[in-house]
């Protein structure tokens, strides 16, 4: 169901004040480039992807009936558009590799090492979510970070409740193997 | 695995994915997707194919035909009320004469049918 704000910026919209539709675009882009960029891996395409997204909800917006979130059909759409890319990516066989560290501007010289140590266990953890299936990823991170229920990843990942369950189970003992392997492989290292 | 070796990895999952957090898109995404919707995109809303008025009508039309065919007497004293509704009988009574029941019932039928049908296939096209 649609909380009663987003409902007035649905109301806006649909009443042609299409500058509302920042509201979704701001709330939800975040959520929707993370969904798009670890499954296909490349931070252009997952922009076209998300992009398109947002574009297609706009348009379809009269056909939406708020008896979901807006954030589960909006992931929905972003989740299957980025399998069909990577299905073409995989058929095209042009596999990017891509650093998914983002830019930050350091202004603290003293937090320099700790922003270093930080950045590395980021880049560690997200390399080992890079190496669940996208189903997996995806379904890990709705609801670990944005707290969506069985159901409602379900609905967006389009598969049955217990088939959540059991990739989620899969997901995390994966995800801990992958950190502790190498966590292990640092200590025999040093 | 126990209930407390689950728990143990559910929490440690927790804060992997936390710590991972989300990533972050490029500003000028949000600025082309405003502008994307702003310029070519002018939204124009989706008109159902039969409004709710036109729907009553045509509702309140068929529940009449049924009842002026079925369920009124076919004397000549009931159809000669005033002289609108007896000019009204009196075409239906020609053209029942030359026409038969059946065929009446047909072209009735055949108008559920596309209500019906009118319904049925905007359900379809608003679930595509």
């Amino acid at each position: 169901m649609t909380n009663p704000l987003e409902h007035t910026y649905l109301k806006r919209i649909l009443g042609g004040d299409t500058e509302a539709f920042s509201y979704f675009v701001d709330t939800y882009q975040h959520m929707a480039f993370t969904i798009a960029v670890r499954i296909v891996q490349n931070k252009e395409e997952a922009e076209d992807i998300v992009q398109e997204a947002f574009i297609k909800c706009f348009h379809r917006l009269p056909l939406f009936k708020g008896e979901s979130k807006f954030s589960t059909w909006l992931y929905r759409i972003v989740y299957h558009s980025a399998l069909d890319a990577l299905r073409q990516q995989k058929r095209s066989l042009s596999t990017q590799t891509m650093d998914l560290q983002g830019f930050k501007v350091v202004s603290d010289v003293s937090s320099v090492l700790d922003q270093m140590m930080d950045e590395q266990t980021n880049k560690i953890i997200k390399s080992a979510i890079q190496e669940l299936n996208p189903q997996q990823q995806t379904i890990i991170t709705l609801y670990y970070y944005d707290c969506l229920s069985l159901k409602e990843i379900a609905e967006i990942v389009a598969i049955s409740v217990s088939t959540v369950k059991v990739n989620l189970f899969r997901a995390r003992k994966r995800l801990y193997e992958l950190l502790k392997n190498h966590v292990e492989f640092e200590n025999r290292m040093r | 695995m126990s209930e407390a070796q689950e728990h143990e990895l559910d929490k440690f999952s927790r804060k992997v994915i936390q710590k991972a957090g989300l990533e972050t898109p490029p500003e000028y995404l949000k600025q082309n997707i405003m502008h994307a919707i702003h310029a070519g995109h002018t939204y124009s809303p989706i008109k159902g194919l039969l409004t709710p008025k036109s729907k009553i009508a045509i509702g309140v039309l068929v529940i009449g035909f049924c009842i002026l065919i079925g369920f009124l007497p076919q004397t000549k004293e009931v159809w000669e009320i005033s002289g609108a509704l007896s000019e009204f009988t009196g075409l239906m009574e020609r053209i029942s004469n030359q026409i038969p029941k059946t065929f009446f019932y047909g072209i009735l039928a055949f108008g559920l049918l596309i209500s019906i049908q009118i319904g049925y296939l905007k359900q379809r096209i608003n679930r595509n």
